[in-house]
C-alpha cells in the first residue's frame, strides 16, 4: 500500500512540472519537420482545400475514375526566411492524360490557382506502385523467377513516359530485379497501370 | 506527511490544472484568422532556415572572403540551394548571390524510343551517406537534428587560382556540398561548389548501373538545372547573350567581337549553345557597379559534351520541347519549379529586365555504354557505370575591382 506520509518531496515537485514539461514536447512534436518542409497537418490541409476545387460539385472527376494524390511540395520564396506557406500539390488523372498541380496558400487557406496540363510527366503515387508490384506477382509467367530467389529478390519500379496518344494515360511502370548488388538482365517486365496489364519479354 | 491522502491528491490535480493552462495560454494565437478556415489548423512558422554553412577563406589563414549557405533536401530534387551569400572582403557586407537553386529535372531518354524517364518527377530519396562518401577530409551532414546524413562538406583545393612569372602562383579552394539522388539503377550526384573568389559551380553526375535490359544502349542524361540568381538582391537584375562573332563583321577575317544583347529581346524565351560563338548568359545587376565604373555580373560558362534535343512526348504539351532551347530565362513566379513546364512558362513573354529572374539550363551528357560500366556475368549485369560529369559555372564578372587574392 502507497504511504503518502513517506512520499517524498522530490516526487511531488515532479509531478507538479509535468504538464509543463508535456506543453514542450506537444510543442516540439507540431515541428518536427523542418520549416521547408509541409507538415503532416499543413498537407491534410492543403489537400482538403484543392480537393474540394478539384472534386466539387463542378468538376468532371467522378468518384469511380483513377486519380490519385501524387505529392505536395512547399514553394520557395525569393529567401529562406519567410512566412510565406504555398503548397503545390499534384494529382494525376488517368483519363486525359493530366497532371493537375494545385497551389494552395495555407496563410490564407485558400486555393490559389490550380491547372491541369495534358501529357505532362509526374511520378507514381505509393498506392499505384504497389499496384504494379502486386501485378507482376500475380503473374503466372514470373512466378518461377519469385520462386527462385523468393525474399533475396528486391524489386524497383521506374515510370516511363512515353505513349504515342498525349491523351492516353501514361502509366507504363518498368520493373527492376535486384539480386544483392547485381540487376538481373532479364526478364524485362513492363506493368501498364491503365489497363493493369503485365508485358514480360 | 499527509494521514489521508485525498488532500494530496487535490494539489497534485490543482498543480496539473495549472501547469496545462499554463501550457494552453502560451500557445501563440492563430496568425491569420479567418472565419472560413479550418478551426484548430496553423500553418507552420516559416522564417526559420535549418541549414546555415558559413565559410571562410582561405581555411589557414586569416579571413580573406567568405560564402553563407542556406541548403534544404527534398524528395525529387534532392540537394536544393535555398540561399547563397558572399563576402568579398571583413570590411564589407554580405552579397546575395542566389536564391533557389536545383536540379529541376533528369530526363533520360533511349536511343531506342523507350524508356524514357523524368527522375525528377519521381522523386527519388537521397542516399545516406557515410565515411566512405566523405572521404578523410569531408564532413557528414543531416539536414535535421537527428537524421541520417544524406549531404557531404567537403573543402577542396582547387588548383591553381593564377600564376605569373612576377607576381607569384596562388592556389585556389572551393567549399563543396553534393548529395546522391537514389534513383533505383542510378546514382545521381549533384554538387554544388562555392569558391574563394566568388564562383559557383553546378555539377551533376550519373554513376550507378546502366539499366537493366539496356546495358548496351545508348542514352542521354539531361541535368536541367533552375537557378534563381539573386545577385544583391532578387530585384534589378537583367540578363544578357554574350557571343564570341568571329569573323568579325566589318569583313576583315583577322577580327572578332564580342556580342552582348538582351537576351531574347528582354523577355522570356530561350537561347541556344552556339560553340563556334562560345555563348554565354550575363545576369548583370542593372544599378550596382564596381570602383571601376562596371555593372556587378555573373556570366554562366558552359562546360558541354553537347547540345540535347528531343522530340518524343507527342502534342500537345510535349513537355521533351523543354529541351529546345540550352538556356531559358523566365521572370521568377510562384509555383514554377518544373524544368518540364519551362517553355509554358517562357510563353508568358514577361519582361526579364530590371526584375527578379530566374535562369534554366541544360547540362546535358551522353552515355555511350562500353566496358568499364560492366559485364554480363550469369544473368546479371556487374559492375558500377563510372561517373559522367556535366555541369557549368556561375563566373563573377566586376564583382571585383581588381584582382583577387592578389596584394602586389
Amino acid at each position: 500500500m502507497f504511504h503518502f506520509r513517506r512520499c517524498p518531496t522530490w516526487l511531488l515537485a515532479w509531478v507538479a512540472v509535468l504538464p509543463l514539461g508535456c506543453g514542450q514536447l506537444q510543442g516540439q512534436g507540431s515541428g518536427s519537420v523542418p520549416a521547408y518542409e509541409p507538415s503532416a497537418d499543413e498537407i491534410r490541409t492543403a489537400r482538403e482545400l484543392a480537393e474540394r476545387q478539384l472534386l466539387g460539385p463542378e468538376s468532371d472527376i467522378t468518384p469511380q475514375e483513377k486519380f490519385y494524390f501524387i505529392k505536395a511540395e512547399l514553394l520557395p520564396d525569393s529567401q529562406a526566411e519567410t512566412t510565406q506557406r504555398l503548397v503545390m500539390l499534384t494529382y494525376y488523372r488517368y483519363q486525359g492524360n493530366l497532371t493537375y498541380h494545385t497551389m494552395v496558400d495555407l496563410n490564407a487557406q485558400q486555393v490559389v490557382q490550380s491547372e491541369g496540363k495534358v501529357n505532362f510527366p509526374c511520378g507514381l503515387a505509393p498506392e499505384e506502385q504497389q499496384l504494379a508490384i502486386d501485378l507482376a506477382r500475380a503473374d503466372q509467367r514470373l512466378q518461377p523467377l519469385f520462386e527462385q530467389y523468393g525474399d533475396r529478390l528486391e524489386i524497383q519500379t521506374r515510370l516511363s513516359w512515353e505513349g504515342e496518344s498525349p491523351t492516353r494515360p501514361h502509366r507504363q511502370v518498368h520493373l527492376l530485379f535486384r539480386i544483392g548488388s547485381d540487376y538481373l538482365t532479364r526478364p524485362t517486365v513492363i506493368v501498364d497501370l491503365a489497363t493493369s496489364s503485365v508485358q514480360v519479354q | 506527511m499527509f494521514k489521508r491522502p485525498w488532500p494530496l491528491l487535490l494539489s497534485i490535480g490543482m498543480v496539473i490544472a495549472l501547469g496545462l493552462l499554463t501550457v494552453t495560454l502560451a500557445q501563440p494565437p492563430h496568425p491569420h484568422q479567418n472565419p472560413t478556415g479550418k478551426p484548430g489548423f496553423k500553418p507552420q512558422p516559416g522564417n526559420k532556415h535549418l541549414n546555415e554553412i558559413i565559410q571562410e577563406f582561405p581555411t589557414n589563414d586569416r579571413m580573406r572572403t567568405a560564402w553563407k549557405v542556406r541548403w534544404m533536401t527534398t524528395r525529387g530534387y534532392g540537394l536544393v540551394i535555398q540561399d547563397a551569400w558572399f563576402k568579398k572582403s571583413p570590411r564589407e557586407d554580405w552579397m546575395q548571390i542566389l536564391g533557389d537553386c536545383r536540379l529541376g529535372e533528369a530526363f533520360v531518354p533511349y536511343h531506342r524510343g523507350s524508356p524514357r524517364f523524368w527522375d525528377v518527377s519521381y522523386n527519388f530519396g537521397l542516399h545516406t551517406m557515410t565515411a566512405a562518401d566523405a572521404g578523410p577530409h569531408g564532413k557528414l551532414l543531416s539536414d535535421r537534428p537527428g537524421g541520417e546524413p544524406t549531404v557531404v562538406m567537403e573543402l577542396r583545393d582547387r588548383g591553381i587560382m593564377y600564376k605569373d612569372t612576377r607576381a607569384g602562383v596562388r592556389r585556389g579552394q572551393v567549399m563543396v556540398l553534393w548529395a546522391a539522388l537514389n534513383a533505383a539503377n542510378y546514382v545521381y550526384v549533384m554538387e554544388y561548389g562555392f569558391r574563394d573568389d566568388g564562383g559557383v559551380t553546378f555539377r551533376i553526375g550519373s554513376t550507378g548501373h546502366n539499366y537493366s535490359g539496356s546495358e548496351t544502349i545508348g542514352h542521354m542524361h539531361n541535368g536541367m538545372f533552375r537557378i534563381d540568381v539573386n545577385l544583391d538582391g532578387k530585384d534589378n537584375n537583367t540578363v544578357e547573350l554574350v557571343e564570341h562573332i568571329e569573323p568579325h563583321p566589318n569583313g576583315n577575317k583577322k577580327m572578332a567581337m564580342t556580342k552582348v544583347t538582351p537576351f531574347n529581346n528582354g523577355f522570356e524565351g530561350g537561347a541556344d549553345f552556339q560553340a563556334e560563338k562560345f555563348t554565354m548568359v550575363r545576369i548583370r545587376h542593372t544599378q550596382k557597379k564596381n570602383a571601376r565604373g562596371e555593372y556587378l555580373s555573373y556570366d554562366l560558362v558552359s562546360a558541354r559534351m553537347g547540345n540535347a534535343r528531343h522530340f518524343g512526348g507527342g502534342r500537345p504539351e510535349q513537355s521533351e520541347e523543354c529541351s529546345e532551347h540550352d538556356f531559358w530565362v523566365t521572370k521568377n513566379r510562384p509555383g514554377e519549379l518544373y524544368y518540364g513546364a519551362v517553355k509554358h512558362y517562357a510563353r508568358r513573354g514577361e519582361n526579364i529586365r530590371d526584375t527578379d529572374v530566374v535562369v534554366w539550363y541544360n547540362a546535358p551528357g551522353h552515355h555511350e555504354p562500353r566496358s568499364e560500366d560492366g559485364e554480363f556475368r550469369g544473368g546479371v549485369f556487374n559492375g558500377v557505370t563510372p561517373i559522367m560529369w556535366c555541369g557549368f559555372e556561375l563566373k563573377p564578372r566586376n564583382i571585383w575591382d581588381r584582382t583577387p587574392f592578389h596584394d602586389k
